[in-house]
């Protein structure tokens, strides 16, 4: 048994800093992507980069852009669809069951979060220039943050898949 | 309305980066376990190996 953990561990090990130049590739393109996706929050809003970034979110509903703001979860989506789809579709011959069943994990999270927001957006973008009330905007935020993390995963676990 | 609540995207944001985290932890540290069982990869219609089959070794 300890032997087993042992090897896991290892191959963990190995497994990283093997594709760890890929990883950080994927991180730094997504980081980007991301990136651009706030240009439209902040210059529209008017605001400057604040710390801690929950601040700044509240100060751009406060001045009715959060629409904006909750676009940059959109773009983190389609990011996150347009690989996973990649990988399911043309690479769904050669991938092991463990790796076909973390992309249909992800997946699933996007159909999800399309379904929330493709209705919710639209609502978001009828009400702009005025702020959203204070319990939707914390969980809208919430909603922001898992979204960036489902979609760093996502970006990482097909990094080490390649 | 919309389709789904806010809290219901957070929490199956939740599942989804634990079983992400989980799943890619256990295909690296054992990657004998992300057997292929596609028909035609063992027929040599496509690839004969998963892609990522040393993975680590």
């Amino acid at each position: 048994m300890g032997q087993i953990l042992f090897n896991g561990l290892r191959n963990v090990w190995t497994t990283v800093t093997d594709r760890f130049g890929r990883v950080v590739a994927r991180f730094i393109i997504w980081c980007i992507g991301v990136a651009v996706a706030f240009f439209p929050a902040i210059d529209s809003a008017d605001v400057g980069i604040e710390w801690p970034p929950a601040r700044m979110a509240a100060e751009i509903n406060e001045r009715g852009y959060f629409c904006n703001l909750f676009f940059v979860s959109v773009v983190v989506a389609i990011l996150a669809i347009s690989n996973l789809l990649d990988i399911i579709i043309r690479r769904v011959h050669t991938l092991g069951w463990i790796t076909k069943a973390l992309a249909i994990t992800g997946m699933g999270y996007q159909i999800i979060y399309i379904l929330y927001a493709v209705n919710h957006f639209g609502r978001l973008a009828h009400s702009r220039g005025q702020a959203i009330p204070a319990d939707l905007f914390s969980w809208d935020l919430n909603v922001i943050w898992i979204s960036l993390a489902v979609g760093i995963s996502i970006e990482i676990m097909i990094a080490l898949t390649e | 309305m919309d389709l789904i609540s806010p809290q219901v995207v957070v929490w199956a944001g939740w599942v989804s980066i634990v079983v992400l985290a989980i799943g890619v932890f256990v295909r690296a540290a054992w990657p004998m376990l992300d057997r292929n069982g596609s028909r035609s990869v063992k027929r040599g219609h496509h690839v004969r190996h998963t892609e990522h089959a040393p993975f680590g070794d």
